[in-house]
C-alpha cells in the first residue's frame, strides 16, 4: 500500500507489542530486538529489490496520479537517503537489544523506534507536501517519546520539553507556509509546482521561504534555532543520540534541498547567499564552542551543529556537485557521529559518567571501543584515508567551482579547529592517571561491540574506496534540479 | 504592583509585528491562486457537500487518511512508553 | 475580501508565537502550538473556499481534517511529558527548568 519497504516496517512496528507479550511466555528477553533487526533486514532487501528498477525511472504509487492526489514517489535521492537511515537504524537496533535491556517498556521502545525509521523513509519518498507533512509529524511524535524515554531522571524530561516546543513550532511554521503555497498555487504536489512556480515574480514568494527557511532550520539546527540541540543529544540514551544526531537532523537539510529544488528555483541568487552565511555563522559557532566542553556527549553534538554548517555550505553553492557532496556528508556524518555516540554508550554503560576526567584512561580498558572512537573522531576532522576527507573535499571543490571561496576557507579553517577538541578527547582516553578510576572495567559486551566494530570499517572502508557511495550520491544529486 | 519585563517586551513586539503585517497585507493583496493552471476537482455548496468531500478524501487522499492513523497509532504507543510502570515508588523523583 | 481572512490567520499566527515565547506556565505554551496549527488550518479552509464562487475544493478540507489529528496527536504526547516534569520540578513554570545550562 505504501510500497513495500514502508509496508514492512510499519509491520513490524505494530506487531511488536504482541511479540513483547510473547517474550513473557518464552523468557528470552531479546526477542523484540531480534524481531525488529529481522524486519530491518527485510526491508533492506526490498530497498535493493525496487532500487534496481528505481534508478532510471521512478517509482508512483499509484501510477500516474492526478494533480490533487496524494502519491508516494521513489527516486534515486529517495533510494540513497533510505539507504542510510535502515543501514544506521540497523546497527542502532541491535546495539540497543543489550543497552536498554535493564530499562522496561522494550516493545514499544522498538515499536516507536521503527516507526521514526518509517516516518524518516515516508518523507524522503513522499510526492506532495501533505504527505510529506504527514510523515515529518511521524518522525518527531516519535523522536519526542524518545528522547523522554528515562522518565525517572530529571534531565531527560527538561530536554524532551525544550524540544518538544521548539520542534511543533517549526511543524506548525512549515504547515502555515504550506497553506500560503496551496493559496498560490492551487496543488500540493511536487512536480506540478515545479511546473507552476517557475516565474512567481510575487513578493508573497519571500515569505513562503522566510517561514520554510525558519520551520525546517529548526529540525535541522541552524545557528539561532539551534539550542534544544546540545541538552537533547546529551540527554537522550545513546543509542537514540546516535540515531537522532545521525538522520534525524540531516532530514531537515533533505527537506530544503527537496523545497529549494521544486518552488525557489527562480530565487537561486538569493537562498544561495542567505544559506551561505547561515552555514558560516552555523559552523564556526559549532565547532569554537565545542573546545569549551567537558561532557563528551555535549562536546559531539556541539560538534554535529559545526558539520550541518558543511551540508548547508554544500547545499548553498547550487551546483550539482554541490548537493551530491553534501547528499554524501549526510551519508557519512551518520557512519561518524553514530559510531562516536555508540562509543560514548559504552562507556556510560561500562564507567557511569560521560565527562572527559572520569572517562581518563579508559582507553586502554577498552582498546576496541576506544579505536573505533580514534578512527570515528579522525574521520570527523576530515583525515585523509577516512571518509569525511571525501566529502569535505566535494563540498570544498563545489565552492570554488562556485565561486564562492571564501565560503571554502571556512570549511578549511573549521576542519582545523575541530581538529583541537579531536585531539582533547583522544588524549584523555590516553590518559594514565594516579588514581585509577577506571581499573575494573571490562570490554563492552559483543552485542554492542559488533555493530561499533562494523561502523567503523565501514568508515574506513568508505575511506579507502568511495566509489559505490560515491556514485549513488551524484546519481541522487542529478534528480533535484537547482538551476531554472 | 510588580511587572514582568519579559512580558511587556513580549507584548510590545507581538503589537509591532502585528502592525507590520497588516499593513503589509493591505498592501500587497494575495494573489489567490494566480498560478493554479491545473484541473481541480469541485464540490458544490449544497447539502450533500460533507458525503462528497468525504468521499473525495477517502478515494483520492487515501495514503494521508492510512498515514494519519498510523501516526495516532504510534502517538498512543507513545503516550504509553510515557507511562509505563514498572515497580514505581514516590520517592525515586529526584 | 480574501485579504481580511488571511489578515486574521496571520494575526492568529503571531498571537500564537507570542504565547509560545511569553507565557510562564507550559500548558499555555501547548495551547500556544494549537493556536499556530488552527492558524494554518483555517488558512487551508479559506483558500478552498475562495478558489471559485458557489464551490469549494475538498482538497483543503482534506488536509484540515487530517491535520486537527495530527495536532491532537502532538499535545497528547506534550501533556505526558509535561506531567513528569511536574512530578520532577513541582511546578509547571518553564522558567525553573533552567538546571541544563552552557
Amino acid at each position: 500500500m505504501f510500497g513495500s519497504v514502508l509496508d514492512v516496517i510499519v509491520f513490524f512496528a505494530l506487531t511488536n507489542p504482541i511479540v513483547g507479550w510473547a517474550t513473557l511466555k518464552f523468557n528470552f528477553k531479546w526477542l523484540c530486538g531480534v524481531y525488529s533487526l529481522a524486519g530491518l533486514s527485510i526491508a533492506g532487501v526490498e530497498l535493493y529489490e525496487i532500487s534496481t528498477n528505481a534508478f532510471s525511472r521512478p517509482l508512483e504509487i499509484p501510477l500516474s496520479p492526478m494533480p490533487f492526489e496524494s502519491y508516494l514517489r521513489i527516486d534515486a535521492l529517495s533510494i540513497f537517503m533510505a539507504l542510510t537511515f535502515i543501514m544506521i537504524g540497523f546497527f542502532v537496533t541491535a546495539y540497543s537489544i543489550r543497552f536498554m535491556e535493564s530499562e522496561g517498556g522494550a516493545p514499544l521502545y522498538y515499536t516507536s523506534l521503527l516507526l521514526m525509521i518509517a516516518g524518516m523513509i515516508g518523507v524522503v519518498s513522499a510526492g506532495d507536501f501533505f504527505t510529506f507533512f504527514i510523515f515529518w509529524e511521524l518522525m518527531c511524535i516519535s523522536s519526542y517519546v524518545l528522547v523522554s524515554f528515562r522518565r525517572r531522571h530529571w534531565e531527560p524530561v527538561e530536554a524532551g520539553v525544550k524540544y518538544l516546543v521548539m520542534s511543533s513550532a517549526g511543524s506548525a511554521a512549515i504547515l502555515f507556509a504550506l497553506s500560503l503555497l496551496y493559496g498560490l498555487a492551487g496543488t500540493l504536489d511536487f512536480i506540478r509546482l515545479a511546473n507552476a512556480m517557475r516565474n512567481p515574480q510575487d513578493i508573497w514568494i519571500y515569505a513562503i521561504l522566510m517561514l520554510m527557511i525558519l520551520g525546517f532550520g529548526v529540525k535541522s539546527a541552524i545557528f539561532p534555532l539551534h539550542t534544544w540541540l546540545p541538552d537533547v543529544y546529551s540527554a537522550a540514551p545513546s543509542p537514540i543520540s546516535a540515531i537522532l544526531s545521525g538522520v534525524v537532523t540531516e532530514t531537515g537539510i533533505y527537506a530544503i534541498c527537496r523545497v529549494l529544488s521544486t518552488i525557489f528555483i527562480s530565487l537561486r541568487a538569493e537562498w544561495s547567499m542567505i544559506l551561505a552565511v547561515l552555514s558560516i555563522i552555523t559552523m564556526t559557532f559549532g565547532n569554537i564552542v565545542a573546545l569549551l566542553q567537558v561532557d563528551l556527549k555535549r562536546l559531539l553534538a556541539y560538534s554535529s551543529i559545526g558539520h550541518i554548517g558543511y551540508m548547508l555550505a554544500g547545499v548553498a553553492t547550487g551546483t550539482p556537485l554541490g548537493l551530491a557532496g553534501a547528499l554524501l556528508h549526510i551519508f557519512n556524518h551518520a557512519l561518524m557521529k553514530g559510531n562516536s555516540f555508540l562509543c560514548a554508550g559504552a562507556f556510560i554503560y561500562r564507567i557511569g559518567g560521560r565527562r572527559l576526567d572520569e572517562i581518563a584512561g579508559v582507553g586502554r580498558r577498552m582498546p576496541v571501543t576506544a579505536t573505533a572512537l580514534g578512527i570515528s573522531l579522525f574521520a570527523l576532522t576530515g583525515m585523509p584515508p577516512l571518509n569525511g576527507f571525501i566529502s569535505e573535499l566535494i563540498i570544498f571543490t563545489s565552492t570554488i567551482q562556485a565561486g564562492m571561496i571564501w565560503l571554502g576557507v571556512c570549511i578549511i579553517l573549521n576542519s582545523a579547529i575541530s581538529a583541537g577538541y579531536v585531539l582533547r578527547i583522544i588524549r584523555a582516553l590516553l590518559q594514565t592517571t594516579n588514581e585509577d578510576k577506571s581499573a575494573d572495567v571490562k570490554e563492552a559486551p559483543i552485542i554492542m561491540l559488533l555493530p561499533i566494530f562494523l561502523m567503523a570499517t565501514l568508515v574506513l572502508l568508505f575511506g579507502v574506496w568511495p566509489d559505490p557511495a560515491l556514485k549513488l550520491a551524484m546519481k541522487a544529486a542529478s534528480t533535484l534540479v537547482l538551476k531554472g | 504592583m510588580k511587572v514582568d519585563k519579559t512580558w511587556l517586551a513580549g507584548l510590545a513586539i507581538t503589537i509591532l509585528l502585528i502592525i507590520l503585517t497588516v499593513t503589509f497585507i493591505a498592501e500587497n493583496s494575495f494573489p489567490a491562486f494566480k498560478l493554479a493552471s491545473y484541473e481541480w476537482s469541485a464540490v458544490k455548496v449544497s447539502d450533500r457537500m460533507g458525503a462528497e468531500v468525504a468521499s473525495f478524501m477517502w478515494n483520492r487522499r487515501s495514503i494521508d487518511v492510512i498515514g494519519q492513523i498510523i501516526v495516532l497509532f504510534g502517538a498512543a504507543a507513545g503516550c504509553i512508553l510515557i507511562f509505563r510502570r514498572e515497580g514505581e515508588k514516590q520517592d525515586e523523583y529526584a | 475580501m480574501l485579504d481580511c481572512y488571511v489578515m486574521f490567520s496571520a494575526v492568529l499566527f503571531i498571537i500564537g508565537v507570542y504565547c509560545l515565547t511569553t507565557k510562564r506556565n507550559m500548558i499555555r505554551m501547548i495551547l500556544g502550538i494549537e493556536i499556530l496549527i488552527n492558524a494554518a488550518n483555517l488558512n487551508f479552509i479559506v483558500f478552498s473556499a475562495f478558489r471559485a464562487a458557489g464551490f469549494i475544493d475538498p482538497l483543503g478540507h482534506s488536509i484540515v481534517m487530517i491535520s486537527v489529528g495530527l495536532a491532537g496527536c502532538v499535545t497528547a504526547v506534550a501533556l505526558a511529558i509535561t506531567i513528569y516534569a511536574y512530578k520532577h520540578y513541582g511546578t509547571i513554570d518553564i522558567r525553573r527548568l533552567s538546571r541544563l545550562r552552557g
